[in-house]
């Protein structure tokens, strides 16, 4: 499925705009749809605290501490499990990082981990638009290894 | 129920691609209740979000648009 980056009315002539994509999150009976970031820069995805909250998590059941990094490296955080569904794409199980930081003050995230294990990801900034392909893993793919020191 | 009972009341009865469609059901839900986010998660490791801004705001387009016009004023220099 190929989406439209999203621009700001405050700023009509910026090219381009934000990677988002509306996901609907479910667990334990509660669902809840949210726009979220497509972040390849995330280790992992984030969850927003309220979030959590309205999904019927509770903070102090949560017993997989996750310790967060970059700009949220003075947030607590717990690893927890949902099931999430950018439709028509089918559902997919999804870990994020539930965060103390409520939603006015982070985006949710769908990072590196496991987010972009469940699909192909094109980012097309030039056309404003980006893809996200669900698909098998496809071993034919050729795996360029990146040298590191 | 016993499982044997199980296999020869309700599953022997049915056809073929009903029995894979079973075998597939029941792969997927084990998979599902094999799900648990420690087997995401290493202790010792830290997992970082990098984007420099993820406030729910316009502070990235704000950014982004005087990248933009730096840019702008440059290609018109």
């Amino acid at each position: 499925m190929k989406y439209q980056y999203t621009s700001s009315p405050a700023f009509p002539h910026l090219r381009g705009g934000m990677p988002l994509t509306d996901i609907a999150l479910c667990h334990g009976g509660h669902e809840i749809t949210v726009t979220a970031l497509v972040d390849s820069g995330a280790a992992m995805s984030v969850l927003p605290y309220d979030v959590g909250l309205e999904l019927g998590l509770a903070w102090e059941e949560q017993k997989v501490p996750v310790d967060v990094g970059g700009v949220l490296k003075n947030a607590s955080a717990y690893g927890v499990l949902l099931q999430g569904e950018i439709s028509p794409l089918p559902p997919v199980s999804l870990v994020f990082a539930w965060v103390d930081r409520a939603s006015d003050q982070i985006r949710t995230i769908l990072g590196q981990m496991n987010f972009f294990h469940h699909y192909r990801i094109i980012f097309e900034a030039y056309n404003d638009t980006f893809e996200i392909i669900f698909e098998a893993y496809n071993d034919t793919f050729e795996i360029i290894q990146r040298e590191t020191n | 129920m016993l499982l044997v009972e199980l296999e020869n009341k309700l599953i022997k009865p049915l056809a073929r691609s009903d029995k894979l469609r079973l075998i597939a059901d029941i792969k997927k839900m084990l998979q599902q209740e094999e799900e648990r986010p420690e087997k995401y998660f290493k202790k010792g490791v830290t997992y970082p979000v990098m984007t420099p801004t993820i406030t729910p705001d316009d502070a990235s387009y704000k950014a982004a648009f005087q990248l933009q016009q730096l840019w702008e004023e440059h290609e018109s220099a």
